[in-house]
């Protein structure tokens, strides 16, 4: 069964022109997926209609077989991991190791699970040294691997970034390729959301192509 | 279009002058009627000014539960009149409550939606106001700031609630205790974001040399115009006309 299905997906920002025009495709479980385009041609818009932040004005978007519409943002957010394109946007909680430790706590797990994994994620993502530091304080690279952080820790199905690789320096790119493959190797699918269109070809089995509003495919 | 055009013209003093003369005759009278009277007047100023009753229920909304709670207190605490529904000895809702409820409710619709001629006039419009009322340069800003970054604090409050659940809250399910816990926890980064971009904006104004200097010309020059002089006497004559035959009447 396909993990997603989008079919004749229509959305307008209030008082709007559209700026998603008849969108469909399907997308398997632990596919991965590069979703290209310039600036402005509604990929972020995309992400967030797969994962219900917005809900499609026309068509109809299914998840597991499962229609969208009858799903909570806290069932999107326990099968789907998103990275917002501005990490500030996503954090909330008053230390470094506590944002990562807070959907681990919601999970339920106990609290020497939640240090061990946290302490994992802290090492991985090289912020060991500012775990107690308040999350807003970090610079935009921090910010942005602490984001990646706390999401991943909850190991989801699917993870959606949203522009992540603007402001990395090389290594650091690299450093992203080989998490995206520690995640593809844990049968993990992801979509990328770029406009490096080369780093999008080399990370993943296939790409979207918006323009737009409406997609080209390009295999 | 051309009564549109005659309120938006005004000069935002005169817009002043008229919420504060309409704003004082709500909280003078404390009959319904006369109250009544008084929104019915400031949603039809508003009418004419573009904002239309839609547009202003729909901003009232709101406030709905305050005004429920309003009604609920007054009535349950200050009884009066026929009772209308009694549980045990307790009066739970009285003719009196009601009616004294309604007119609370009232008086805070007049001076919102009055305070809202305001919003007719541009924002830098209204600063100019400010400041040849002799308000400071500084605090007229402060006041443009504020309106420009309320929307902007609507949209953290968004944001931070849509992450939060992402995470595995299930916000419309969970008891009221720990919703509020959740509301305390998105509160910090909500204030810190804002204050950030407030510090962010501050920087931004000092680069442009805000206050190097002490003298500060404008764009555009604000006058009282014929118009602006008649309306401010007939509001300032019409207000205390009312006054008088309001307070002689009882
Ligand atoms: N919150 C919003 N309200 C209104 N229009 C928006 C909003 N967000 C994005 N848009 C508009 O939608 C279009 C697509 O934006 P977006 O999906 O962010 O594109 P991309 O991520 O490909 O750069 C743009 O024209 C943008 O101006
Ligand atoms: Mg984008």
């Amino acid at each position: 069964m396909d993990f997603w299905t989008v079919r004749h997906v229509g959305f307008a920002y209030p008082g709007r022109q559209p700026v998603i025009r008849d969108v469909s495709f399907h997308i398997a479980p632990g596919e991965t997926v590069a979703l290209t385009g310039p600036n402005g041609s509604g990929k972020t818009t995309l992400g967030k209609l797969l994962l219900g932040i917005l809900k499609p004005c026309v068509g109809q978007i299914l998840v597991e077989g499962r229609d969208m519409a009858d799903c909570s943002l806290a069932e999107m957010g326990s099968k789907v991991g998103y990275i917002f394109q501005n990490p500030e946007k996503q954090m909330f909680a008053p230390s470094v190791r506590e944002e990562i430790a807070f959907g681990l706590r919601y999970r339920g797990y106990g609290d020497e699970r939640v240090q061990e994994k946290v302490d994992e994620m802290l090492d991985y993502f090289e912020l060991s040294h500012r775990a107690d530091s308040f999350p807003f304080n970090l610079s935009q690279g921090e910010k942005q691997r602490l984001a990646i952080a706390a999401i991943m820790a909850l190991e989801p199905r699917f993870v959606i970034f949203d522009e992540p690789t603007t402001g990395l320096d090389m290594r650091r790119k690299d450093r992203f390729a080989q998490l995206l493959e520690r995640t593809r190797k844990r049968g993990a699918g992801y979509i990328l959301i770029s406009h490096d269109r080369d780093f999008g070809a080399a990370c993943c089995h296939r790409q979207l192509m918006m323009k737009e509003g409406k997609l080209h495919c390009a295999d | 279009m051309r009564r549109l055009e005659l309120v938006k013209t005004l000069d935002p003093r005169t817009k002043l002058l008229l919420v504060v003369v309409i704003s004082t005759l709500s909280i003078v009278v404390t009959d319904v009627l006369w109250q009544l009277g008084l929104f019915l007047f400031s949603l039809g100023l508003l009418h004419l000014g573009g904002i239309g009753p839609v547009k202003v229920f729909s901003r009232l909304r709101r406030f709905l539960v305050l005004f429920a709670a309003v009604l609920a207190i007054q009535s349950l605490f200050a009884p009066a009149g026929d009772p209308l529904l009694t549980i045990g000895s307790l009066h739970v809702i009285t003719r009196g409550g009601l009616i004294k409820g309604a007119s609370v409710i009232l008086r805070m619709l007049t001076i919102i939606s009055s305070a809202m001629l305001l919003l007719t006039s541009g924002p830098m419009r209204l600063v100019l106001g400010l400041i040849h009322l002799r308000i400071p340069y500084e605090i007229a800003f402060m006041v443009l700031l504020a309106i420009r970054f309320l929307p902007v604090l609507g949209e953290e409050v968004r944001d931070a609630l849509t992450a939060i659940q992402l995470r595995g809250v299930r916000i419309k399910e969970i008891p009221l205790g720990q919703k509020i816990r959740v509301y305390t926890y998105i509160f910090m980064p909500v204030v810190v974001s804002a204050l950030l971009k407030a510090k962010k904006t501050a920087v931004a104004m000092e680069a442009r040399a805000f206050r190097a200097h002490t003298q500060r010309t404008y764009l555009d020059e604000l006058t009282l115009g014929r118009k602006d002089y008649a309306i401010m006497a007939a509001t300032l004559l019409t207000g205390c006309g009312l006054c008088t035959i309001y307070l002689l009447g009882r």
